[in-house]
């Protein structure tokens, strides 16, 4: 069974309210996510808030879902990302302050160093460059705009944007055989 | 936005993270269903995100999955029908495996039997093949010896005599073919009855009165049988004597007997 055949089998068990799906889908994918939005929000009870929230919608909306305009990762992964950027924002208006900036990037991948690197991504993520994994980061991974990454970087929006497409697909080149 | 612009200005990952507006949004779509190419970069772009999200996980609390799966919306439109589909899910997949080692199973028996069916079926035909072969080489021994008789009956060479029962034996009757020239003896006695195994007939061709041997024989079906060389005979006759033949026939006991004719 390919991966596609078992996410359509998934899709289907969660628009049919089925349990067990959700359980699946969280064991897999709340690890992914969660890091995404704890990294986005920056809080650790805020997180796990929001990281509840993202499934609950997930649960709700599953109907929503439209294979034809992505994968059911990037639907998900969306979902988190605005969850968790919103989260941001409440919290720093009711704090009356402004969170960590961008200023305090540190290399997430550099912090996941224990994990274990089956495919080699630790070789590509150097091969491709700081400004670019910084930029995956930022907009990916912490919750931050072109436009917020294309201040604080001193960066035409525009560019901001063609790299990280650029970014995306060097890295693609360097796994090229996981892709085929 | 053409297709170019939507590759080159990075319209897709921002279509990814949710950055772009409502009409660019429908634009790319409308572009992701008609371009191949375009098709086929926002799913890499998309596989190289979720590849890097995997790789920056973090494990939230496990409390965090309990507050999930016990969540009011979640259990208000659960199906609670499918509550035990983990354990439906193994029990179908155990009565799958079952199912599928059964149809192995069947399937198995079912080539063995046919493979057996089909030796079986073989070795009958085999068989089969012999025994018509066997038959055949039987009728064509007959046929054969049919051909031989016929060419001895339809010879202008030989001569029939017909040999007729005695006082000893009224239904007998037996048919010499005799041809003088070639001194070729044949004798059909498919009339005359069978003897115990120590006695068996014997002809004689009479020459003015004497009886020469012309060989013993049994009481057979069917074909001719071939016996002594004969040159010369007024008349023919059969005795039943001891296995084996005797030296002069016992007259008594003249079965047949018939006269050659000119």
């Amino acid at each position: 069974m390919t991966s596609i055949d078992f996410n359509t089998l998934l899709i289907k068990r969660l628009k049919n309210k089925d349990v067990t799906a959700l359980d699946y889908l969280y064991d897999h994918y709340s690890e992914a996510l969660y890091g995404i939005i704890h990294r986005t929000v920056n809080h650790k009870e805020i997180a796990e808030e929001t990281l509840h929230d993202v499934f609950i919608r997930i649960w709700d909306q599953i109907d929503a879902y439209d294979t034809s305009k992505g994968t059911l990762f990037t639907w998900m992964y969306r979902i988190a990302r605005n969850k968790a950027i919103d989260a941001r924002r409440s919290r720093d208006f009711k704090a009356g302050e402004k969170s960590k900036d961008i200023d305090e990037y540190v290399d997430i991948f550099e912090t996941s160093e224990k994990r274990e690197d089956y495919i080699g991504l630790s070789k590509v993520l150097d091969a491709i460059g700081e400004m670019c994994k910084k930029l995956i980061q930022l907009n990916f991974f912490m919750g931050y705009s072109h436009a917020e990454i294309s201040e604080k970087e001193d960066m035409a929006l525009g560019t901001v944007k063609t790299r990280l497409r650029n970014c995306l697909k060097d890295i693609k080149k360097e796994l090229k055989s996981d892709f085929e | 936005m053409n297709k170019q612009e939507l590759l080159s200005e990075g319209y897709l990952t921002a279509y990814i993270t949710g950055e772009v507006s409502a009409e660019e949004s429908e634009q790319i779509e409308a572009l992701i269903a008609t371009e191949n190419d375009v098709r086929a970069e926002f799913l890499e772009l998309q596989k190289t995100l979720e590849l890097l999200a995997f790789r920056q996980a973090v494990a939230p609390p496990s409390s965090v999955k309990q507050l999930v799966m016990q969540d009011e919306k979640v259990i208000k439109n659960a199906n609670f029908a499918d509550n035990s589909v983990k354990l439906q899910t193994s029990r179908f997949m155990m009565a799958a495996s079952v199912t599928l080692a059964l149809i192995s199973a069947i399937a198995a028996l079912y080539f063995y039997n046919q493979w057996q069916s089909t030796d079986y079926r073989l070795a009958q035909l085999t068989a089969r093949n012999i025994e018509l072969a066997e038959n055949y080489n039987l009728v064509n021994q007959e046929l054969t010896n049919i051909r031989q008789d016929l060419a001895v009956i339809i010879s202008p060479e030989f001569q029939r005599i017909i040999l007729q029962g005695t006082e000893n034996a009224q239904d007998a009757k037996a048919v010499v073919y005799w041809n003088p020239t070639q001194e070729e003896l044949f004798l059909n006695s498919s009339n005359m009855i069978s003897l115990t195994q120590d006695q068996q007939y014997q002809l004689w061709a009479l020459v003015d009165g004497v009886p020469i041997d012309a060989g013993v024989f049994d009481a057979s079906s069917g074909t001719f049988q071939i016996m002594k060389a004969i040159g010369a005979a007024d008349a023919f006759a059969v005795t039943i004597e001891k296995a084996g033949g005797a030296e002069s026939p016992t007259l008594s006991t003249m079965q047949v007997y018939g006269e050659v004719v000119g």
